[in-house]
């Protein structure tokens, strides 16, 4: 096995996924089998590829040459790699998670499900993994056109509204104004490739690098930067599996591998240069963290209010990438995996509740914790990570994102920060402490058999993997090291 | 609802009135008797101990009397104001 | 002999895993092996750093010893023992596992000589006291356990906040070394530690927690919660000025409070947090000698107040609450409990050969100057105050006669862990040498010198004689079942629907913004539309179709060939 052939299987392995899924959709036995066995095949070459990456080996693959200097091309590098892991990593939980569900609610078309799960987990591995602007552009509509029959895949009215919005805002934002922003960027230098020390820099004047960095911001629509975050928000009521993966494991966190992408390997010091545009976005993303967070307070709906929260933490991502210096980028790839790990763990656990219970609403926590204990310890434990309490894994994130705000003389943005992590307590904090300590409910469980393996072993797996990322912190910043460069 | 009578009534009243005033006077006839140190303000002069613990008394009186009276929490209002969150 | 670079807090934090699984007879002695081995560590370690990694760039120390954290740290570790024997007198694992989870964080915090671990160690600590009042089987517990995590979460997030700009002004260094309010960072981490203190505005949640915590719970509380606040000022901002006037409202309203409150648990809490406020005053003066007194204080007040809070669980164990209003009979049906509770409330007033008075006599020492005059009276005043408040009061009332007394005395392993903290008491009180010597200046006061004996006899004695006169005269107001208001009702009275206010109009806003932009989008999107349905239609012939498409091919070209100079 070589980096090429394994990078190459990564992004293949989707396919015959999705086929063997379809294919062997009864018996379920053999259905959710193959559905295992191919995230856990995903999950093995995700670690091969990153201790490759670890020794310092190089890959890249080039499927396709449309334009000189233009590839369809797919590279390993630390952040890239970082990400696939934590997708793959993360995606075995997930598959699991997603055989247990299906399993308790019955789900009408779980093959389905599956299929276009695995599919959107490959256009996550294609971002995550691309090689320049081109490729990073195709593999984000692929990921957009794999994940929009997940948010639609309830039918009826609601879901088509929300399938409609998804396409509407990721499609016409990728193309309306990151496809533009690429053929520019191709005009100046020449090239797209992803660079450490950007592929920008030193080639632009502050106008052009202002509004290359507006169009590209806003033309990544999944990192959820405001008015473009309606996709994220809209999309809540999705069957819970595919809300693991849209919040918390391929389209958000692809998100912000995209945006920090940019940042660090389009601009690079360029970003000096768009300070305008960078420290309104900076702003922009603040306030968005702030008012979702407190619109997050009044969603009643657990799957809502969680959707807002993950916005919250994606926009972090944005103040990270933006800041311009190793620490902002350090905090923003720690901020990534944290937001993955705590998202998954907790939309996980709020599937399981809703499989067991039937409970969606936040007023039908209280007490669970004492007949769903594993559950929602992991529930509670996820909450702190997101919430940024120490000595939980967000809490570095946050701690490196403040950090980076007052060494880049933005103490507004550190103040900013630490006001949407209160107010994420606010929403957060007082739901995994009633879940916990209120007198239990005298009529939990819809099913009779209660949680089983596949329901409660993810998420207690994805909170161990959340206390777990804390212990890898300072090798992951050594992983990571490469990607950043100093601002001259 | 009658007040209860706030007067001691046997129990340990009149023990603690004999160690206090055994106290007192043993503590005052020391501070008085005894050569003390510069005081370095009238608080440290012989005697001023007793006026501290005399109005500290009335202070604890005082405070409870006006806790009472500002500060008591009305539980028909204590249901309606303390809202469950969330 | 045995080399063990650990931090001594990290064996409760490892006990509690134990506790978990433990059989209840195990339980307790667990929870006093863990202290006893933590001790040994503590005490077998020379000064200094002893390891630190490095981690993100930044050095972290997870073992640094000095005189100061030693006071602390042994203090603490001696009140876990005396918890531990306390708790064998009842079942309640998920306490006992809390309570080692607060003793630890608290006692790593204490040896931790770095930023990041102290914050993280801090707000393990916290996470316990969370637990330990949600462990609690008394009414209300769930909520109040709610309310202390809101505290909790805030500080938490000051200190996150303080310690990521302290990195970022300080290159990185996050060592333990004095900071400064003037800072950004200093003003952060100061906040964040003045909630955990209890300082004014912020003193509710010890109280609250306190008084909704089981017996054992609220012991715990009181020894491991509030006084790790006060290393941390100590090690932090020493002679830092905004202290004294913190610590002097602190002393005025926690005896108030102390003063007044029905119920005895929420009046020891005051009374803890009044003598907190001399320890804050100390550390504000920043004399040596003041410093000294401070260390020397909290080691007393540990002891004294878990004894105290030890003595008043004992009547909540049987009783389910230890209001003043509530004790008539106590004397006779539980004479033990009665006699610690006078003990513990005699130690706590600071009187002669018990606990608190050589400490406080150190700090009346420390206070005593021209400049600091009325902190001096202040603190004089207080012993009387307390006196009054939770010995005299509760003594009458418990020697009220009731007829027939239907409780017993408390379980034998709370009379046992109340009675070695009672001897604590008294050994600290009669012996106080060996804890002057501990603390990192010497004090060489005599607190047995007679003038200061006499002084504080004569304010106890006269305090007690006019208060039983007020009594008997019907001036002193009885012993009624009530509950007081405090700074707690405005945050979840007016406060909270404020917030909720706020709340609503910023949505009203954002739903008035996003309906504004979906209106705009949305007719955008219908005259892009129909724009492209008239493209659509090549025998209708306008001027304006062949122009915005020439307009646009104009842009393309000047894009891919436009060039920066």
């Amino acid at each position: 096995m070589t980096p090429e052939l394994a990078l190459l299987a990564l992004l293949a392995i989707a396919l015959p996924h999705a086929g063997l899924v379809l294919l062997c959709a009864r018996p379920p036995g053999l259905r959710d089998a193959v559905h295992l066995i191919c995230a856990c095949a995903a999950a093995g070459l995700a670690i091969y590829l990153a201790n490759a990456v670890a020794q310092g080996e190089h890959a890249r693959v080039v499927l396709a040459r449309p334009l000189p200097n233009v590839d369809l091309a797919f590279a390993i590098e630390p952040l890239g790699v970082l990400t696939a892991l934590m997708v793959a990593g993360l995606g075995v939980l997930h598959a699991a998670h997603t055989i247990g569900v299906v399993r308790a609610t019955q789900e009408r078309a779980p093959a389905r499900l599956m299929a276009f799960l695995a599919l959107t987990t490959a256009g996550a591995f294609g971002v995550a993994l691309s090689a320049n602007l081109f490729t990073l552009f195709v593999s984000y509509q692929v990921l957009t056109l794999a994940a929009f029959p997940l948010v639609e895949h309830e039918g009826g009215e609601e879901a088509g509204r929300a399938g409609r919005l998804f396409l509407a805002v990721l499609l016409t934002s990728a193309i309306g104004l990151f496809l533009p922003a690429m053929v520019w960027t191709y005009a100046i230098a020449g090239e797209l490739d992803f660079q450490p020390g950007g592929v920008l820099a030193g080639r632009v004047d502050a106008l052009t690098a202002n509004i290359l960095l507006t169009l590209f911001m806003f033309g990544i629509a999944a990192a959820a930067l405001p008015p473009m975050h309606r996709w994220l928000t809209g999309s809540s009521h999705a069957p819970l599996p595919a809300l693991v993966s849209i919040q918390a494991l391929t389209v958000l966190p692809a998100g912000g591998v995209g945006v920090l992408k940019v940042a660090a390997f389009v601009f690079g010091p360029a970003l000096a240069e768009a300070a305008l545009a960078k420290n309104a976005i900076i702003a922009l993303a603040g306030a968005g963290m702030c008012v979702a967070a407190l619109a997050a307070l009044s969603r009643q709906d657990v799957r809502e209010r969680l959707s807002y929260s993950c916005l919250v933490q994606a926009l972090a991502v944005i103040v990270g990438a933006l800041l311009a210096s190793p620490v902002g980028f350090f905090a923003a790839a720690l901020q990534i995996a944290a937001l993955s790990c705590s998202a998954a763990t907790l939309t996980m656990a709020v599937g399981s509740i809703a499989a067991i219970t039937g409970r969606t609403q936040v007023g039908e926590y209280a007490g669970l914790g004492r007949l769903m204990p594993w559950t929602l310890a992991g529930f509670a434990l996820a909450c702190a990570s997101m919430i940024g309490l120490p000595p939980f894994a967000g809490a570095w994130a946050k701690l490196w994102l403040i950090a980076a705000s007052a060494g880049a003389g933005l103490i507004w943005a550190a103040v900013i920060i630490g006001m949407a992590a209160a107010l994420t307590f606010a929403h957060l904090g007082p739901l995994a402490a009633s879940a916990l300590a209120a007198p239990a409910p005298s009529d939990a469980h819809r099913r009779p058999d209660g949680a089983s393996l596949l329901l409660a072993g993810p998420v207690i797996l994805g909170a161990i993997a959340t206390l777990w990322l804390l212990t890898v912190a300072d090798n992951l910043a050594t992983f990571l090291a490469p990607i950043w460069t100093p601002i001259q | 609802m009658r007040t209860p009578d706030p007067r001691p009534r046997g129990g340990a009243a009149g023990p603690w009135l004999v160690v206090c005033l055994a106290a007192l006077a043993a503590g005052a006839a020391f501070d008085f008797g005894v050569d003390h140190p510069a005081a370095f303000w009238i608080g440290m002069r012989p005697g001023a101990a007793a006026a501290l613990g005399a109005g500290a008394a009335c202070f604890a009186v005082i405070a409870g009397h006006a806790a009472r009276t500002l500060l008591r929490r009305r539980e028909h209002d204590g249901g309606r104001r303390a809202r469950h969150h969330p | 002999m045995l080399d063990i670079t650990l931090n001594p807090g990290f064996i409760p934090l490892l006990a509690a895993l134990l506790v978990l699984a433990a059989p209840q007879a195990l339980r307790a002695p667990l929870m006093a092996l863990s202290a006893f081995s933590a001790l040994w560590l503590l005490l077998d370690r020379e000064f200094g750093v002893d390891a630190s990694v490095q981690q993100m760039g930044l050095r972290i120390v997870p073992l640094e010893l000095d005189a100061l954290n030693q006071v602390f740290g042994i203090g603490l570790l001696i009140a876990l023992v005396v918890i531990a024997a306390y708790s064998s007198g009842r079942k309640n694992r998920f306490e006992d596992c809390a309570i080692l989870v607060l003793a630890g964080g608290a006692v790593s915090a204490l040896f931790v000589g770095d930023l990041i671990l102290f914050a993280a160690t801090a707000a393990l600590a916290s996470f316990g006291a969370a637990w330990v009042v949600f462990a609690s089987p008394l009414r209300q517990s769930a909520r109040a356990g709610v309310r202390l995590l809101v505290w909790q979460g805030l500080e938490g997030l000051l200190f996150l906040v303080g310690i990521a700009l302290h990195i970022a002004d300080n290159q990185g260094v996050t060592t333990i070394r004095r900071l400064s309010v003037g800072e950004l960072s200093g003003a952060f981490i100061f906040a964040a530690l003045m909630i955990r203190v209890g300082a004014p505005l912020a003193h509710v949640w010890f109280k609250d927690a306190v008084a909704h915590a089981a017996p054992a719970g609220a012991a715990a509380i009181s020894a491991f919660s509030v006084m790790l606040g006060v290393y941390a000022l100590a090690r932090f901002f020493p002679a830092e000025a905004l202290l004294v006037p913190a610590g002097a409202v602190m002393v005025g309203l926690g005896a108030f409070y102390a003063a007044a409150e029905d119920d005895l648990r929420a009046a020891a809490a005051y009374a803890q947090t009044a003598q907190t406020g001399i320890g804050l005053t100390l550390v504000g003066v920043g004399s040596p000698l003041a410093l000294a007194a401070v260390e020397a204080h909290a080691f007393t007040c540990i002891l004294a107040f878990a004894a105290l809070q030890m003595s008043l669980g004992n009547i909540v164990e049987r009783r389910g609450e230890a209001r003043a209003s509530g004790l008539a009979g106590l004397g006779q049906g539980m004479p033990l409990t009665t006699g610690f509770l006078l003990l513990s409330g005699l130690a706590c007033a600071g009187f002669p050969g018990l606990a608190l008075y050589p400490t406080f006599a150190a700090a009346l020492e420390a206070a005593a100057q021209w400049e600091t005059r009325w902190l001096w009276t202040l603190f004089s005043c207080l012993p009387a105050i307390l006196f009054v408040g939770l010995c005299l009061r509760a003594s009458l009332a418990a020697h009220k006669r009731a007829d027939p007394a239907p409780y017993a005395e408390a379980p034998y392993g709370m009379l046992l862990g109340v009675s070695l903290a009672s001897f604590f008491c008294v050994a600290l009180g009669i012996a106080p040498h060996w804890l002057y010597n501990l603390t990192p200046t010497e004090m060489s006061i005599d607190p047995f010198a007679l003038d200061r004996v006499a002084r504080q006899f004569e304010l106890i004695g006269a305090a007690g004689v006019v208060f039983l006169a007020l009594r008997l005269f019907g001036v002193a107001p009885a012993d009624a079942p009530t509950r007081l208001l405090d700074m707690d009702a405005v945050y979840r009275g007016p406060v909270a629907a404020a917030g909720r206010w706020a709340g609503e109009v910023a949505l009203r806003a954002l739903g008035a913004a996003q309906f504004g932009w979906d209106q705009v989008s949305g007719e955008a999107g219908t005259r892009l539309g129909a724009w492209l349905r008239r493209l659509d239609r090549p025998y209708v012939q306008t001027w304006s179709g062949p122009a915005q498409l020439l307009a646009i091919a104009a842009a393309i070209l000047m894009a891919l060939f436009a060039r920066p100079n």
